[in-house]
């Protein structure tokens, strides 16, 4: 084995290349981690219903889901906390998930496993949520 | 037939439309306002009951539970409700169900035992575990703030539910603006208006609104030129258009193209969910004039839109979803006939096991299996075998007389070793002969989850019905000498 300063080479030299490491994301708006019950329509939970849901059509959130149901039975520190945040910002702004009459193009939503108040995360992950919804006329 | 239909028949109201409400063939059941909410046609028809169903689900809402007593300020009483426990099965069903309970058992509270304790001692609170009477208001509205998420979390049937399991299908009913709609075959997938079939033309009403709007005419390349000396698009040629007798498609096609190029469209924006009649067509030209179009008289033929042969002419435009996420398959049931054992089969490839993933049953029988014997040599003797071995997952249908003494035969599930593992079968269940044809059936069930109207998010369990994969052969002899 050769010798590599780059610590993701390590990582793959120990844990096999199938493993994938995330790179960090830098945060984007330190703003993003407040009001997070009226970006979630006042029920903070409102992030794990939805991510419950989509663990039973999306196999990714599935195990994600799985991962942290045993960690909350074995008595982890590492609990399932979900926190929202939307782009871009504004005051007053609504979660896209959530029901409303008119959902507005052009924003990013970001679920998040954990408090927002730091700077960078530590990884991501992401689905295609893109769904389409019936209209209320054809 | 029951259902329920919002009518305006009064002048300057709305088209004459109804919301659309899933109604399963029983008639023993009456709407309650709960089911009138958020109405979602596939959820409410395909719907079954799931979410605490697995030990998964259970455990999910026994840990949502904890959450949301958390939330509420009152985590202190989290372990008193773990009297609660999520147990093992008895009988595991397979390793990955062990293993799931061996670290989930006794740890996370059982959803299921938490609901049904909640639900029967409301508007109180179950005896065990005390809360302290200052607690008590708050734990009761955080129980039923639980029992609501647990109802919302997941589309469960209203009333009875829509599958037919002798046929393998949906089977459903509506009433809209008067009209009765029968919608006999549903197998899954989108519902729109040729799923329906109308019985009677429904009230008549005089009400509607008047819409203008500007005819545009039908435009699509090699399209028939609307001036006499006008060249035409030669790169595309459907008089070209090469088409057997029974290439339907084609011919549909390529006769539109022909015939009706010259057609105009009236763009009218209907709202979903009803059902539109055109009463009247005025048209204004360009000089002033006024015309008024005579509806096409009825015949008994097929046309395009009809829900009945001569019925009526009205478009139905259901409350339908444009598009639902499919989770994968947890259960997979194969419907095949065996030519070989003369007799029918129903394979339960997979179910969904208590971790809330698919179990592959096919993959377990497969490595049960013990290797084959060794030849016999020629010095040893014959073995007779009564029955030869089917595996567990095989279950047989057995042909029944539908009426003592008619030839029409119907087929029973049966059981060899063990009853089926999933919900798609229930031993003694009857399918009809004609579901299970030679080219067989494959009925799978698996989690939608689509967005509304409103936007809000429903989740539910559908099953689903398409063609399967042929005859196969269980190996199934009787009499044999190896």
């Amino acid at each position: 084995m050769t010798a590599t300063d780059d610590a993701t080479q390590r990582i793959a030299a120990v844990l096999g290349e199938d493993l994938c490491v995330l790179p960090r994301v830098l945060h984007p708006n330190p703003e993003l981690a407040l009001s997070q019950a009226s970006l979630q329509g006042g029920d903070e939970l409102a992030a794990v219903t939805w991510m419950q849901r989509a663990a039973h059509v999306r196999e990714g959130v599935a195990r994600f889901e799985g991962t942290l149901l045993y960690a909350e039975a074995l008595g982890s520190p590492e609990r399932l906390d979900l926190r929202v945040a939307q782009l871009p910002h504004r005051p007053g702004n609504r979660w896209a998930a959530l029901p409303q009459e008119r959902i507005e193009g052009g924003r990013l939503s970001i679920v998040a496993q954990g408090p927002l108040t730091a700077g960078t995360l530590a990884g991501c992950w992401s689905t295609n949520g893109a769904r389409s919804s019936p209209t209320a006329t054809r | 037939m029951t259902g329920l239909s919002f009518h305006f028949d009064q002048p300057s109201s709305r088209a004459p439309q109804a919301i659309l409400l899933a109604v399963p063939p029983t008639e023993e059941r009456l709407w309650s306002l709960s089911a009138l909410e958020a109405v979602v046609l596939e959820a409410h028809v395909e719907g079954e009951a799931g979410g605490l169903l697995t030990g998964r689900g259970r455990a999910r809402a026994g840990l949502q539970f904890e959450r949301m007593l958390a939330a509420t300020g009152l985590g202190r009483y989290a372990a008193a409700y773990r009297a609660y426990p999520l147990e093992p099965p008895d009988e595991p069903a397979d390793a990955a169900t062990t293993r799931f309970f061996a670290v989930m058992g006794g740890r996370v509270p059982d959803g299921a035992r938490l609901y049904n304790a909640l639900s029967a001692a409301r508007p109180a609170l179950p005896p065990a575990p005390a809360v302290d009477a200052a607690d008590v208001v708050r734990m009761v509205a955080h129980a039923q703030a639980w029992l609501d998420w647990a109802h919302s979390f997941m589309a469960r049937p209203v009333g009875a539910p829509a599958w037919v399991p002798h046929r393998m299908e949906y089977a459903f009913g509506l009433e809209v603006a008067g009209v009765a709609l029968e919608a006999e075959e549903h197998t899954d997938g989108r519902i729109d208006w040729y799923a329906f079939s109308a019985a009677g033309d429904g009230a008549a009403g005089n009400g509607g609104p008047s819409v203008t709007v500007i005819p545009a005419p039908v435009t699509y390349p090699g399209m028939p030129a609307r001036r006499l000396w006008e060249f035409e698009d030669a790169n595309v040629s459907f008089g070209d258009v090469q088409a057997h007798p029974e290439d339907l498609g084609r011919l549909l096609l390529t006769e539109f193209a022909l015939v009706f190029g010259g057609d105009w469209l009236l763009p009218v924006e209907v709202p979903t969910g009803s059902l539109v009649r055109v009463r009247s067509l005025l048209v204004h030209d360009t000089f002033g004039q006024r015309v008024r179009i005579a509806p096409a008289p009825r015949d008994d033929g097929w046309r395009m839109f009809r829900l009945s042969p001569g019925g009526d002419p009205g478009l139905l435009v259901p409350l339908a979803l444009v598009s639902a996420l499919r989770g994968r398959d947890l259960e997979e049931v194969l419907l095949l006939r065996d030519e070989g054992a003369n007799l029918a089969w129903a394979v339960e490839r997979t179910v969904e096991g208590e971790h809330g993933l698919p179990v592959d049953r096919a993959q377990a029988a497969y490595a049960s299996t013990p290797e084959p014997e060794a030849p016999r040599a020629e010095s040893e003797a014959f073995t007779y075998r009564l029955m030869s071995e089917v595996p567990e997952h095989w279950l047989p249908l057995l042909p029944r007389r539908e009426q003592p003494g008619e030839p029409a035969v119907e087929l029973v599930v049966g059981v060899v070793d063990a009853p089926p593992h999933g919900r798609v079968l229930s031993p003694g269940a009857v399918l009809r002969e004609e579901e299970v044809p030679r080219e067989g059936a494959r009925v799978t069930r698996g989690y939608r989850l689509a967005r509304w109207v409103d936007g809000s998010t429903h989740l539910w369990l559908g099953r689903r019905k398409q063609v399967g994969r042929g005859e196969g052969s269980s190996g199934l002899r009787f009499d044999a000498m190896d």
